[in-house]
């Protein structure tokens, strides 16, 4: 599993959502949150985050720029090709995760979920990662 | 067991929170009517707190998707169901998808709500619970047996009447004098409609079974069919659209049940599942075609009721595996290549089927892989001249139409099944002579 006091950013329009993924992440332990709305303000966030974030969990559909736009931009810069990067993703987005895959995601979460789903979904991709 | 059945409403109209209320004898109900009691109360709901939540579109800011999706997953096996009017946000499958059990919009899904709720409080409380479901009259056929028992409604004492016990035999004088006092409906307690539906498939095996040339039985056949279509879709002007939608769920029962293979429908379910394009529309509608053309095979005394209805549960399978970009696009905005892929979809299905070892008769794949072919030589894939085309085929492509045209969107009126049938003789794909023959069949005027 990832160190617990990595910091999290999660990405998402709805405020009920942000709540409800921090109060799963909390429940697994993780206690260092940063929030943003769309992919825009994420990449603020994100790239400017001092200490920096080690964890981002985003939504996919979101204004301005989506999920995916986000982890591109994430991605297209060295400094962050490893940063675990989880999409949120409604069924009917399925068919889309290939293109994901290839801008290197490092999972993707259908929702809704709950803690075991998020928290098999995390140590999936740190095993992974390791 | 509790003491009563213990409900939470969020963002429900008070009328329909009304409708809840007195629905059930014995409820306990919380409410969260704004925003920031939505969030504040959001993460004190577990699994337990609640027998039933009623998720409806009136949190400010809170979209019914968000609803359900952040309720699944605080309370990840709680009941939660979706309630409205109808007409205000009606995606069934989206809100299914996003971690709803089930969706009512009222006035239509009343019934089917009611019975849920009769069904929770009985399970919860222990109280009997019994509800009575209206069939015709001209479903009783004299000289059989019934296992169910039989009530007629007196509306002046407001209470039901048994007239036939379970195990009883149906005397001539007995529907004679109902005839004669004008019931048309009887009444047969839900918990016996498993039998009821036993009873009417055997019925309609015996009206088609070696008695094709015999008039008399054709006649019965016939006015059979034709009472329960006119129930399904025509309606007579006391007929509800709940009713029609009830109908149609017997009468899907009652073809399975005929074509001696329930498992047909299963194998339909779990096919379309593991193709990844089973949403419940794409399951409900090919079930729904299926009953359609056997009630139209029967009526006509034409085609095979077994073959048509096989067909039409696997007719639009190759559908699943056409490309997304093809298969999401409304068939006018297909450029030339997107429609030929398209219109390959019926051999898809074939394939398939094939593919999965399913034994099918010639006559089904017939049906499946040409119910696009058209009387004028349009059709596709293959473009058949009309005398190639099996009979069955032509009654799927009646009855694919047939449901195309009686699907109405939300505040849009429904087309009579007359101008359903004028909208397909119109479009000259269907053949003129079957379906004037159809329509003088099941009595279409």
């Amino acid at each position: 599993m990832y160190d617990l006091n990595t910091r999290v950013l999660i990405v998402d329009d709805m405020l009920t959502m942000r709540k409800l993924v921090q109060k799963v992440l909390k429940d697994i332990g993780f206690t260092n949150f940063v929030e943003a709305t769309d992919g825009a303000k994420a990449w603020e966030a994100f790239s400017s985050a001092s200490p920096p974030i080690g964890l981002v969990i985003s939504d996919w559909n979101m204004p301005n720029c989506s999920g995916l736009d986000f982890l591109k931009r994430v991605r297209a810069d060295g400094r962050f090709a490893k940063t675990p990067f989880y999409l949120v993703t409604a069924e009917s987005e399925m068919s889309q995760v290939v293109e994901a895959v290839k801008a290197g995601v490092s999972g993707y979460i259908v929702k809704p979920f709950d803690m075991v789903t998020l928290k098999g979904k995390l140590e999936e991709g740190s095993k992974k990662a390791a | 067991m509790s003491a009563s059945v213990r409900v939470l409403f969020i963002g429900v109209t008070p009328d329909l929170q009304e409708m809840v209320k007195s629905s059930v004898k014995s409820i306990t109900v919380s409410s969260i009517e704004t925003t920031d009691a939505f969030f504040a109360e959001l993460e004190k709901i577990t699994d337990d707190s609640f027998d039933l939540i009623f998720l409806g579109d009136k949190i400010p800011e809170v979209a019914p998707m968000e609803l359900s999706q952040s309720l699944r997953m605080q309370a990840g096996g709680a009941q939660i169901h979706f309630l409205a009017h109808q007409g205000e946000f009606q995606d069934v499958a989206a809100l299914i998808k996003n971690g709803c059990n089930q969706a009512y919009f009222m006035p239509v899904d009343k019934p089917s709500l009611q019975k849920v709720l009769r069904l929770l409080e009985s399970s919860l409380t222990g109280a009997a619970v019994t509800a009575m479901e209206a069939v015709p009259l001209i479903d009783l056929e004299p000289g059989t047996q019934v296992e169910f028992e039989v009530s007629v409604f007196l509306p002046m004492n407001n209470k039901y009447v048994k007239v036939l016990r379970k195990g009883s035999e149906v005397k001539p004088q007995q529907l004679q004098k109902m005839e004669e006092h004008s019931v048309q409906r009887l009444y047969i307690d839900e918990r016996d409609m498993d039998q009821f539906l036993s009873y009417s498939t055997k019925r309609l095996k015996s009206l088609t079974s070696g008695a094709r040339s015999s008039t008399e039985q054709k006649k019965k056949l016939q006015s059979t069919v034709r009472n329960l279509f006119q129930d399904l879709l025509t309606g007579k002007p006391t007929t509800k659209f709940e009713d029609g939608k009830e109908y149609m769920s017997s009468s899907q029962k009652i073809v399975a049940d005929y074509v001696g293979s329930p498992k047909a429908f299963n194998l339909q379910k779990e096919l379309s599942k593991s193709l990844c394009a089973s949403d419940g529309d794409f399951y409900d509608r090919s079930g729904q075609v299926s009953t359609i053309a056997t009630l139209f095979a029967l009526s006509l005394g034409e085609g095979s009721p077994e073959s048509v209805a096989i067909a039409g549960l696997f007719l639009d399978l190759g559908l699943a595996v056409l490309p997304p970009a093809v298969a999401e696009k409304p068939i006018s905005q297909m450029s030339k290549e997107e429609f030929e892929i398209y219109a390959k979809h019926p051999l898809e299905s074939v394939r398939i089927l094939q593919e999965r070892k399913m034994v099918l008769a010639p006559p089904i794949l017939d049906g499946i892989s040409q119910h696009h072919e058209r009387f004028d030589g349009k059709g596709y894939p293959k473009a058949l001249p009309f005398h190639r085309i099996s009979i069955d085929a032509q009654i799927l492509y009646i009855a694919d139409h047939f449901i195309d045209f009686s699907r109405t969107k939300p505040g849009q009126k429904a087309l009579s099944p007359l101008e359903i049938f004028e909208l397909i003789a119109k479009d000259g794909g269907a053949n003129p002579e079957l379906l004037i023959k159809l329509k003088d069949s099941l009595g279409v005027k």
